[in-house]
């Protein structure tokens, strides 16, 4: 349960996240479920994400090496895998830090990899940004 | 008194006999078929017993009378299941399993939708509140020796379900659900009509055998019509007579090609996306990336 006293604090982002969100189903003319992608954090870095020996599942270390690479993109990433909702959980570079819930999860995987991809090419966050909605988003 | 210690006996050799016998399969007359198709996600199934003419001048007017409530197959009543909701001959179905009876007269004939199951051929039901009743028309074409279901047309929102048998065809065009759509608001569409020049990607062409690589560009043109980002491909790859399709939108700026085929959405590419880059508000180039690898398959320009 969240304190009475962050909750004040967050409810006009929360507000806004509404409102941003009901411009997106109206724009499209068709509902996209969940909020949009965070503004990467100032300052963010890969200091937290895990490496290779901190990892239960070995075999995607080269993705997690790939986040490390780009930590400002990835936290401006949404994960659509549902861990979004977790406390704590602040964008797709969270999936990669702490618990790594990415190592066992194919959308973490996907969505980094691609924005990794798309990166290398030269590409903006917000055109990173549709090609992960656009392959991994949620409509209803 | 007849004994019944002989009796309990005899009745014992005939269940180890049973027991004892091999099992083997039993040839049927109107054997048994299931068939089904899926579309977006909607699973429709036929379960149905098969007839054969075996001789007969006429299948219906002699081996099935008219003014007769009949199942299209035989012995057990022939079952079609929806897994989701359908609009048959745009009449809604609801999800489930359907016996399925028709009401055949010369002149017409009436498809029945009963919501009771593992009925025989020979008690056919009442009429009911709960059933769902089709008109159907009744095609004239060749002779079809044993009573066939199949799916001869498959759509991006549905698919056509026919019944043949002698010379009667009967076409059920079924409509389902569908998780896409092509509708965009006007502001959302604005930044993509124009006309583009497309050519395959280097990734592409190394794939292409030289005496088949295309010695034009290809022209893609978008116009925003009845709500629906429409396109046309023609030159290059595409051939000058070129293809037509809708834009399924999957997210602000990507895409899924619709190929449109006699005015319907025919089938959509989940595979492929078709990526515009949009500067102030206008598409300056398209891309189009296919696959798990995604590939960049080809690119274009806007011309104007």
């Amino acid at each position: 349960m969240t304190s009475r006293r962050r909750f004040l604090r967050d409810a006009p982002l929360m507000a806004l996240a509404a409102i941003v969100t009901v411009d997106t189903r109206s724009l499209l003319g068709r509902t996209l479920v969940g909020p949009g992608h965070p503004e990467p954090r100032a300052g963010i870095d890969a200091s937290k994400v895990l490496t290779s020996d901190q990892l239960v599942n070995p075999a995607v270390a080269p993705i997690f090496d790939m986040v490390r690479e780009i930590p400002q993109i990835a936290d401006g990433i949404r994960c659509n895998c549902g861990c979004a909702e977790l406390e704590g959980f602040y964008s797709l570079l969270s999936c990669y830090e702490a618990g790594g819930m990415a190592q066992f999860c194919e959308i973490c995987q996907g969505q980094a990899t691609l924005a990794y991809r798309r990166h290398q090419e030269g590409q903006t966050l917000d055109r990173i940004r549709n090609a992960i909605d656009a392959r991994f988003g949620s409509a209803g | 008194m007849t004994p019944v210690f002989p009796r309990a006996l005899l009745g014992v050799a005939a269940i180890l006999m049973g027991v004892a016998a091999p099992a083997r399969g039993q040839l049927l007359a109107s054997e048994r078929a299931t068939l089904s198709q899926t579309v977006d996600g909607t699973t429709v199934s036929v379960e149905y017993s098969r007839p054969l003419m075996r001789g007969r001048a006429a299948a219906f007017g002699d081996v099935v009378a008219w003014d007769h409530r009949w199942t299209p197959g035989a012995n057990w009543a022939t079952v079609f299941e929806f897994d989701k909701p359908v609009e048959i001959n745009g009449t809604s179905v609801p999800q489930g399993r359907w016996s399925v009876w028709v009401d055949l007269s010369p002149e017409k004939w009436v498809v029945i939708l009963d919501p009771r199951e593992h009925i025989f051929h020979t008690r056919p039901p009442e009429d009911g509140d709960d059933q769902i009743r089709l008109a159907v028309p009744v095609i004239e074409g060749p002779r079809v020796e044993v009573l066939t279901f199949s799916f001869p047309m498959v759509r991006a929102d549905g698919m056509d379900l026919l019944l043949q048998w002698d010379r009667s065809n009967v076409l059920l065009a079924i409509e389902i659900e569908s998780t896409f759509t092509t509708v965009l608001e006007p502001d959302a569409a604005a930044p993509f009509p124009g006309i583009y020049d497309i050519t395959l990607s280097a990734e592409r062409l190394a794939r292409v055998p030289p005496e088949h690589r295309p010695d034009s560009i290809a022209v893609m043109t978008i116009e925003y019509r009845d709500g629906s980002l429409m396109g046309r491909l023609t030159g290059g790859w595409w051939g000058e007579e070129g293809w037509d399709f809708v834009l399924v939108p999957r997210s602000a700026t990507v895409f899924n090609i619709g190929f449109v085929m006699e005015g319907t959405v025919a089938e959509v590419w989940y595979d492929e996306f078709v990526e515009f880059v949009v500067e102030e508000g206008r598409a300056v180039g398209v891309e189009s990336r296919i696959g798990d690898e995604d590939e960049l398959d080809w690119k274009g320009t806007r011309r104007h």
